[in-house]
């Protein structure tokens, strides 16, 4: 994967970098949003990571100028802590994720992860997602799992289409909340939990096929589409 | 009636009342003291004329009686203002209408004879005698009657001019304090708007500088301060966040490198990762506190618009309904729908979120939680109540401040602000925020009474 990161701050750039290197992809930094609209012209990038305040310019104009330009690499907006608008003004600039600073480098791999997988599905997404013997219905709003229903309340509907859109892949417990819940603030109750808990229940308890949701510890949760041993 | 009764007893107290009573009491005083002073006067000069009268009449009729015969004297006019009386030695009436000789001078009661000597009556006269050279007793009486009237109508002329005086002392009185202390109420009702936390009411001030223009000016000078300090106390804590924000994220991301950089089994990675646990716990304080100071400066205002709380609130519910569950307590509803109100759905779902954890942090496993919400008199109003211990009557205005908790629990990240977020957050939608004792439990309303909202 090809990122570019965006950001004055040269300890974020430091980390980001480091981590990204490790695992295996290439890294490109900016230290302005000139030097990162010069970089982004130059050269197709998978993701750019951008905070929100640079020396020159600040970040949501930028995302605006690449979209104006076509560019529609995918964008994640590194924001500051307490910044309450942070996320409707990145959104609204065209920034397809957002995440506060600092972060744990799991939650910046999974969410780079997630976007770079939406960068290249360039087809509209699919009212009907398979996952192993799992098929989700977006327009009927039905779940089946090899041929029997499963009735799930509205947000575990959601909880489960996120988790199958994002398949084999780390889900975080923030990038729930933002996405399935469109929380911009983290509740201190167990809201998360409970949900994936009671989903499970009813997606993989007493089926032979095997279990599809798996908990990473400390770090978030997985969709599997070759699931575990069965659990009955 | 009841409001005319309250109304009533509020113009006993008032000051203005008070004030006019005192002014009329005063003049009353005055006008007293006049009248004690004028009668006082006058009736001494009225006593002076009676005496100089009768005096007068006694050494003018001394002079005749002494030459005359006893009959060839004259009787007065039995109705007229001066009487007199001839006496021998034994007492016996020689001459005059007084009918029985009086054994003193002075002011008394005496038998006057009426015309054509049938009987007598009683006059209350002015009395001087004196003894001839041959011992006759010539006593002379003047008429106390008209002098009498005269003070009583000059007594009655002074009390009808109180009563009038006093009454439009009062009246007067009343009219100037209650416009005088109408600028006091005015300062009272700002400043009632200040000790509500809107800091930023001011007083007019009138161009006429006087004692209230001049406590006006003041007032406000000394509640700019007060506004400033608070500020600054609230700027602290924020820029302490803010200041701090930068080395805190270096400080997280060095120590989650130098946990990766450790192999598995270094037993180090334990302490590694309580470190980052507590950074992020000190990240969470901050970011809270930073949120509120956000909320705060009003600037959120702008993302307003109209929305369904019914739906906001019904899926809320919906959403911490297992939470609730899960951690054994009862949730009960009673959601009405088609409930609106201008605000920022995000933070009213912060709002309703934040109470319901604090709900469930404060209160046995087993109580039950409602969530109640309904329109009244044209307002939303939202309801949280939990059956826990509530909070003492005097602590109530406390738990909205900021990183105040009344258990010394330090559990939980963030804690401690959940209710000044919510504080913030109704502040900046201009609804207003209630604690009550649910007997047992805290009861929380919310009225979104928003007249000053404009809809955007």
């Amino acid at each position: 994967m090809d990122v570019l990161i965006v950001d004055d701050d040269e300890e974020t750039r430091r980390h980001v970098a480091e981590g990204l290197v490790a695992a295996g992809h290439q890294v490109s930094e900016s230290r302005t949003a000139a030097s990162a609209m010069a970089q982004a012209s130059a050269k197709r990038f998978d993701v750019i990571v951008l905070d929100r305040l640079l020396p020159d310019r600040e970040g949501t104009q930028v995302v605006r100028e690449l979209r104006r330009r076509g560019d529609l690499t995918p964008v994640l907006m590194l924001t500051a802590v307490g910044d309450v608008d942070a996320r409707v003004q990145g959104i609204e600039a065209g920034a397809d994720d957002y995440l506060v600073k600092p972060f744990a480098f799991v939650e910046l791999s999974a969410r780079l992860m997630a976007l770079q997988r939406r960068g290249s599905r360039q087809d509209t997404p699919s009212s009907v997602l398979h996952v192993a013997d799992l098929t989700l219905d977006a327009v009927t709003r039905t779940v089946r799992r090899g041929g029997t229903p499963i009735a799930l309340q509205p947000r575990e509907f959601v909880l489960l289409e996120y988790l199958m859109r994002n398949c084999d892949q780390l889900v975080t417990r923030t990038m729930l909340l933002q996405n399935v819940w469109k929380y911009d603030f983290d509740p201190q109750t167990s809201i998360v939990e409970t949900h994936i808990s009671r989903l499970r229940h009813k997606v993989d308890r007493g089926f032979a096929s095997g279990e599809l949701i798996e908990t990473v510890r400390g770090e978030g949760y997985l969709l599997r589409s070759w699931p575990a041993d069965p659990v009955l | 009636m009841k409001a005319s009764e309250r109304k009533g007893a509020v113009l006993w107290r008032s000051g203005a009342f008070r004030l006019a009573a005192f002014h009329a009491a005063i003049f009353a005083v005055l006008v007293a003291l006049l009248f004690g002073v004028t009668w006082w006067s006058v009736r001494g000069y009225v006593e002076q004329q009676l005496h100089a009268a009768a005096s007068d009449e006694l050494s003018e009729l001394a002079g005749s009686v002494a030459t005359a015969a006893p009959g060839s004297i004259a009787s007065p006019d039995p109705d007229g203002v001066e009487h007199f009386g001839l006496f021998d030695h034994a007492g016996l009436r020689l001459a005059g209408d007084i009918a029985l000789q009086p054994t003193a001078t002075g002011d008394m009661r005496v038998a006057v004879l009426r015309a054509g000597g049938q009987g007598h009556r009683m006059r209350l006269l002015h009395v001087v005698q004196t003894r001839l050279s041959d011992g006759r007793q010539l006593v002379v009486g003047t008429d106390r009657h008209e002098a009498d009237e005269l003070l009583e109508q000059l007594g009655r002329a002074f009390l009808i001019a109180c009563v009038i005086g006093v009454l439009a002392a009062l009246v007067a009185g009343f009219i100037s304090s209650r416009r005088y202390l109408r600028r006091v109420e005015a300062i009272a009702a700002v400043a009632s708007e200040i000790l509500d936390g809107r800091l930023e009411t001011r007083l007019t001030v009138g161009a006429r500088n006087d004692e209230i223009d001049q406590l006006s000016a003041t007032l406000n000078a000394t509640w700019q301060r007060i506004q400033s300090l608070l500020e600054g106390m609230r700027q602290v804590s924020t820029d302490i966040a803010h200041e701090l924000r930068t080395p805190l994220a270096h400080l997280r991301f060095r120590l989650e490198s130098a946990r990766e950089a450790m192999s598995p089994e270094n037993p180090a990675r334990v302490a590694m990762d309580r470190s980052i646990a507590d950074v992020d716990h000190v990240l969470a304080v901050f970011g809270a506190l930073l949120r509120i100071a956000q909320i705060q400066s009003g600037q959120r205002r702008a993302g307003f618009w109209r929305l369904d709380l019914s739906q906001l609130v019904s899926a809320v519910v919906a959403d911490v309904r297992p939470v609730v569950e899960d951690e054994g307590r009862q949730l009960r509803i009673d959601i009405r729908g088609g409930v609106s109100v201008v605000g920022d759905p995000t933070l009213l779902t912060q709002l309703l979120v934040n109470l319901i954890e604090n709900a469930l942090r404060h209160t046995p496993r087993g109580t039950a939680l409602t969530v109640a919400l309904h329109a009244e008199d044209g307002a939303a109003v939202l309801i949280v109540e939990d059956a826990g211990p509530g909070i003492p009557d005097d602590q109530r205005e406390r738990v909205l401040q900021r990183l105040v908790r009344l258990d010394a629990s330090r559990g939980s990240p963030g804690a401690g602000l959940g209710l000044a977020l919510v504080k913030a957050i109704t502040d900046l939608h201009q609804v207003e925020l209630m604690l009550s004792d649910a007997n047992p439990g805290l009861r929380i309303t919310i009225r979104f009474s928003q007249r000053d909202l404009t809809e955007q």
